[in-house]
């Protein structure tokens, strides 16, 4: 195997699998029928698999060492990290979100989804800084976070397929800021969400009122959390020029599952209402790629030399 | 008459003391030890690396700046406080120069500077040292041995130059930087050779 297709392998499949096995089970009936479970092992899926992708990148001391001090440690704490030690805390917190939504109605749930969603905007806005971060950003940044969540919960039952686009995006963008760690982390939750939707698709039709799965609690305060802080991080760290505009527009992207609210609402079957979430997010997905395309274009005035990525981004 | 011996021994003590020889230890050890400043224009640093353990593609560092301290007379070896601006870097691909500075490698954002102090040295011969020093990359310091030479005195409109080149290699992975070395193996060779051309302004004695 040539080293590319390992690094891809060890970096973006391998996170992806290994927190997709753990945890497909509760996609399928008995284990699926307890909702709060359902939205545990989402936000779990989502954030073990960045995790795990992040170790495999770097390595594990450098999320311990944001911790614990590690003898013989000479690195030094680089901001960005702080991506890992927020998926390991999200890991244990979906958990607990989860169970804490349990016996909630519907109303009560979604109260309680936003005021965690709030305590998850004011922590990363408090606790979570890059570079070139000051008041005013800080508070930008755990604005997003919450707009971020909000705009998860709009995306009905095509969150996973939405986490597939979503997390491709960032990827791309990460890729084109000459971010190539980033890239990967992201590439390995892009595949986890369309591992994970196309599970969800084949459990919900393995028995009878298995119910779709939707953006309740833990899921949408994880996607929220991580998209924006990604966001957040992209901007920072970027030296190509892609526009914060850009990173944002990545970050609340799950808005655009609204776009087809008429015919969502008109569809008779899951599956076309899954549709109709998820075609608003990927049209906006390919037009904000597209656009970005086009300004790193008309930047470096020359076409794109093709042939392997990771020896063009070297100088080809 | 008779010399004493021990007049003569302690008269020849005195002269090896003052020999031209003994440079080790920090410098400068002359009190007439000129202030150079780097020319930012002349001064540059260049490096090599190998890519997918093919070619070897080299790069620089534009406009270093800081000081070296030096007899003019060579009584005394050089001391160098350098700092490069990683925001300088210049590979010829605007692209490539921005993934240098993403945080996959100098992480400009975080480290926005690369500096070399020198700590002591040893003379290897006329005008040329191994320098001892710390090199701080990427939040890590680690000490460092430089080969030196003093490539000459020249007069300008403004003053007096000096230039001085030095090289030595570091292995990245040693500062952190390790994208490319294990994953994916190979893209990135871990040696980086390294040259380091100065050339500064001998400040003027004060009147």
């Amino acid at each position: 195997m040539n080293p590319i297709d390992q690094y891809v392998l060890e970096v973006v499949v391998l996170p992806a699998l290994i927190a997709l096995s753990a945890f497909s089970p509760f996609l399928f009936a008995p284990l699926r029928r307890r909702a709060w479970r359902v939205e545990a092992v989402l936000g779990t899926i989502i954030a073990l698999t960045f995790l795990l992708s992040f170790v495999t990148e770097l390595d594990h001391r450098a999320v311990l060492r944001q911790i614990i001090t590690i003898e013989g440690d000479e690195a030094p704490f680089e901001r960005w990290h702080r991506l890992g030690l927020v998926a390991l805390i999200l890991i244990p917190a979906s958990w607990a979100l989860g169970f804490t939504r349990r016996k909630s109605s519907a109303a009560r749930g979604m109260m309680s989804t936003l005021g965690y969603a709030l305590v998850a905007a004011i922590l990363c806005g408090a606790l979570v800084s890059f570079p070139g971060s000051s008041p005013l950003i800080q508070l930008g940044q755990g604005a997003l976070v919450l707009a971020s969540i909000f705009a998860w919960l709009l995306t009905n039952q095509a969150v996973l397929w939405n986490a597939w686009v979503v997390f491709g995006v960032l990827a791309e963008l990460a890729y084109v800021g000459g971010f190539a760690s980033l890239a990967v982390m992201c590439g390995a939750v892009s595949v986890a969400g369309f591992g994970a939707a196309v599970l969800a698709g084949i459990g919900g039709r393995s028995a009878l009122q298995i119910d779709p799965v939707r953006p309740a609690g833990a899921t949408a305060i994880v996607l929220g959390t991580l998209t924006a802080l990604i966001a957040r991080c992209g901007m920072a760290q970027d030296t190509a020029g892609v526009s914060p505009a850009a990173w944002t527009a990545a970050a609340l992207l799950p808005l655009a599952s609204v776009a087809f609210s008429g015919r969502l609402r008109r569809a008779e079957r899951n599956s076309g209402k899954t549709f109709w979430a998820w075609l608003g997010v990927a049209i906006v997905a390919i037009a904000l790629l597209g656009l970005v395309g086009w300004q790193q274009s008309a930047k470096e005035g020359a076409a794109d030399s093709g042939g392997d990525d990771y020896s063009d981004m070297y100088g080809g | 008459m008779k010399i004493p011996a021990f007049i003569a021994l302690s008269v020849a003590t005195l002269l090896l003391a003052a020999s031209p020889a003994r440079q080790d230890g920090a410098a400068p050890a002359s009190a007439s030890a000129a202030n150079i400043t780097l020319d930012p224009v002349h001064s540059m640093a260049v490096f090599r690396i190998q890519h997918l353990g093919a070619g070897y593609f080299w790069g620089r560092f534009n406009e270093l700046a800081g000081k070296i301290q030096w007899p003019l007379d060579d009584s005394a070896a050089p001391s160098f406080d350098v700092t490069a601006q990683v925001n300088k870097v210049d590979t010829g691909s605007e692209k490539l120069d921005g993934n240098l500075q993403g945080p996959n490698f100098f992480n400009q954002a975080e480290f926005p500077t690369i500096t070399f102090k020198s700590k002591s040295a040893k003379k290897l011969g006329e005008r040329h040292y191994a320098v001892t020093g710390d090199l701080t990359l990427r939040g890590v310091t680690k000490s460092i041995e430089v080969d030196c030479t003093v490539t000459g005195v020249g007069k300008a409109p403004t003053g007096q130059k000096v230039g001085v080149e030095c090289a030595f290699t570091v292995n990245r992975a040693d500062y952190g930087m390790k994208w490319g070395i294990d994953a994916p193996k190979g893209a990135l060779g871990s040696e980086v050779k390294m040259v380091i051309a100065l050339e500064g302004d001998v400040a003027k004695a004060k009147e």
